[in-house]
């Protein structure tokens, strides 16, 4: 068990003082090297779930454990330390920095943990290069194709060697060709690598390449 | 890849804001380097103009008119001439070339003339020089510190207010000024009799087109004993540094000389000390002006930064980068920003007191390189003052909520 939920709720209070719960009661776990699914109706709180399990937010009530250690209390550095140890992030709206190329927008990441700039290179190079990005370093985000963003975020989220990728509809902004190219790509990493997918779809598609489903209503699993 | 090398990329990616917001900060270090500029060299200026004066302090007797600074020894009363010691003496600091001096009216044939008795400079009293003390803000006090005999070269020499200092004079030598000396038709090793006595004319003085001119200069004993009014004399001409004058130099020496008259050249010393006074006055106003309207817009700038920014922060947020790393990128452009923003300030600031200072203030205005670290250090400080607030509140973006946002 890779990662653990234990009646988790979460509340967000909203500006004009009206509390949302997006999440009630939910419990869960996650075996390590599983690919999980997420799926559920808009607003059912897939988003807030799979941040809480990342360490991007804190739950109003409830505990998550990581490999048994708790993230429901830790402290802001804490959760970061975390975040750049172990997860790695692919988002719907690809995220990428606008100034940096695609090599550079690895290099951060890389950077955060390697400090010697020729290494970085080295290894967000190789990164690209896994991703089928080789002849494409150089280039802007705005310069790639939809599909070539998305594999230079996935590239990224493997700069740190996680042990989990979350992934937030990746492939809610692509044409059916480019997404299961991506879908196979995650895949491949869950496989191969052996790295914990979690992964937020609304596509019953996107779903099938899960071993695990959780679906959420209203903010609970059902 | 390192957090200096993200804050380079990212300036150099809008570089046209970066222009904008580095505008207010570039323009307030330039006024204030200009305005310093040409005050630097005013007051060097007026250094120069008081050092070929050689005198700028008058000690006359209780009672003398001091009208007109050229003419006031003239037949005034008399004080004894110990009073040169009794400054000497004191601890009073900022005072040099003390030269006493005794004035009367005397006939020659039928003609006026004036009789001046002077200690040449190898018998003039000095006290030591006093300390100088440069950088920012300090007045430069070397200028006023010379005190030796030559003439001092200058190519702001006012003729009308030079008295050349006699470096010797023997106590039968006498010293004649241009129009005295078209009177008596004397010439230079030639002989006039003034009461009862022979003199050698050493020299003709070139004309000054004051009363000097008119003036007969010897030694001061001599005429003492000539005119029988021994170990007195009319005034005291003293070389005082300009600043020590401003910090009460005169109150404390009529302290020590309560029964004279002691006064400045009034319109040379005041009005410009004045001039000095005002645009130092003027450069703290611009400075805390500048701190403020500079500091407010990098603010701006930088607040605008960050919220255009937002989405880019919660992803280098998502990626692992702490709350400080992200506070101390944006104080690191502050610095960047502020390091350039003062060396172009500093560079147009010089420019322009170079260009405008010969047209505005009539002074030669030469870069002066202090300035530039200062301007430097300045700049940096306004532009992490301003860039705090905003920097702390980009530290506090929170990566979900961007990752909301579409
Ligand atoms: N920052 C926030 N402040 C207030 N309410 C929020 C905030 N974020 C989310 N919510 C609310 O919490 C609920 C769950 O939101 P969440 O983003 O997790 O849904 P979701 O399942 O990811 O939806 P979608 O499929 O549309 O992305 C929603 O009702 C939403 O309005
Ligand atoms: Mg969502």
């Amino acid at each position: 068990m890779i990662l653990q939920l234990q009646n988790i709720t979460k509340q967000y209070c909203h500006r004009n003082g009206a509390v949302i719960k997006a999440l009630s009661d939910v419990s869960a776990s996650i075996e390590k090297g599983q690919f999980t699914a997420i799926t559920g109706p808009s607003g059912s709180g897939k988003s807030t779930l799979l941040f809480m399990l990342g360490g991007l937010l804190r739950p109003s009530s409830g505990s998550i454990f990581f490999n048994g250690q708790p993230l429901h209390n830790a402290g802001d550095n804490a959760l970061s330390e975390f975040r750049k140890n172990n997860v790695g992030y692919v988002m719907q709206n690809f995220s990428l920095v606008p100034y940096l190329i695609a090599e550079e927008n690895v290099m951060v990441a890389v950077s955060l943990l390697q400090k010697d700039k020729k290494k970085q290179k080295e290894i967000a190079r190789g990164l690209l290069a896994a991703v089928g990005l080789s002849d494409r370093m150089d280039h802007y985000p705005k310069e790639l194709s939809s599909g070539q963003q998305q594999r230079v975020a996935i590239a990224r989220a493997l700069a740190n060697n996680p042990s989990i990728i979350l992934a937030d509809e990746p492939t809610g902004n692509l044409d059916p060709l480019l997404a299961s190219e991506i879908l196979n790509l995650l895949k491949e990493l869950n496989t191969e690598r052996g790295i914990t997918i979690i992964m937020v779809t609304h596509s019953p598609e996107a779903a099938l390449y899960a071993d695990k489903k959780i679906l959420l209503k209203d903010g609970c699993v059902v | 890849m390192n957090l200096f090398n993200l804050v380079w990329l990212e300036l150099l990616h809008r570089k046209a804001r970066l222009v904008s917001g580095l505008m207010a900060i570039i323009l307030g270090i330039a006024v204030i380097v200009g305005i310093r500029s040409v005050t630097i060299f005013s007051e060097k200026a007026v250094a120069v103009k008081l050092d070929n004066l050689g005198a700028n302090i008058l000690v006359l007797p209780q009672g003398a008119s001091t009208d007109d600074y050229y003419t006031a020894d003239i037949d005034a009363p008399t004080f004894p001439e110990n009073y040169v010691e009794r400054i000497v003496t004191s601890n009073l600091s900022g005072v040099d070339n003390l030269s006493p001096k005794l004035s009367r009216r005397v006939k020659i044939g039928n003609e006026n003339f004036v009789l001046t008795g002077i200690l040449p400079a190898n018998e003039i009293t000095a006290k030591p020089l006093w300390q100088t003390s440069g950088l920012m803000g300090a007045e430069l006090k070397a200028s006023c510190a010379t005190a030796t005999s030559e003439n001092h070269p200058s190519e702001l020499k006012d003729e009308r207010l030079t008295r050349k200092v006699i470096d010797s004079l023997d106590a039968l030598d006498c010293y004649v000024g241009f129009m005295a000396a078209k009177k008596l038709a004397a010439a230079e090793g030639g002989k006039i009799n003034i009461e009862n006595k022979e003199f050698n004319i050493v020299k003709i003085l070139p004309e000054t087109g004051t009363i000097d001119d008119g003036r007969i200069f010897a030694h001061l004993h001599t005429v003492q004993k000539l005119l029988g009014i021994e170990n007195q004399i009319s005034a005291i001409e003293i070389m005082g540094c300009c600043n020590a004058i401003s910090e009460g130099l005169l109150s404390k020496m009529r302290n020590i000389l309560p029964d004279t008259r002691i006064t400045t050249i009034g319109q040379i010393v005041s009005t410009q000390l004045e001039t000095n006074k005002m645009m130092n006055k003027i450069s703290l106003i611009f400075l805390i002006i500048i701190l403020l309207v500079g500091g407010i817009s990098i603010g701006n700038y930088m607040a605008a930064n960050v919220n255009e920014r937002k989405r880019e922060i919660g992803i280098y947020r998502m990626i692992g980068f702490s709350r400080s790393e992200i506070y101390s990128m944006l104080l690191l452009k502050a610095v960047i920003l502020g390091f350039f923003g003062g060396i172009l300030g500093c560079i147009l600031g010089t420019l322009a007191g170079v260009i405008l200072g010969p047209q505005l203030a009539g002074i030669a205005v030469q870069p002066i390189i202090i300035l530039l670290p200062f301007s430097i250090l300045s700049a940096i400080i306004i532009s992490v003052l301003g860039s705090l607030v905003p920097a702390y509140l980009a530290a506090k973006i929170e990566p979900y909520s961007i990752m909301q946002e579409e």
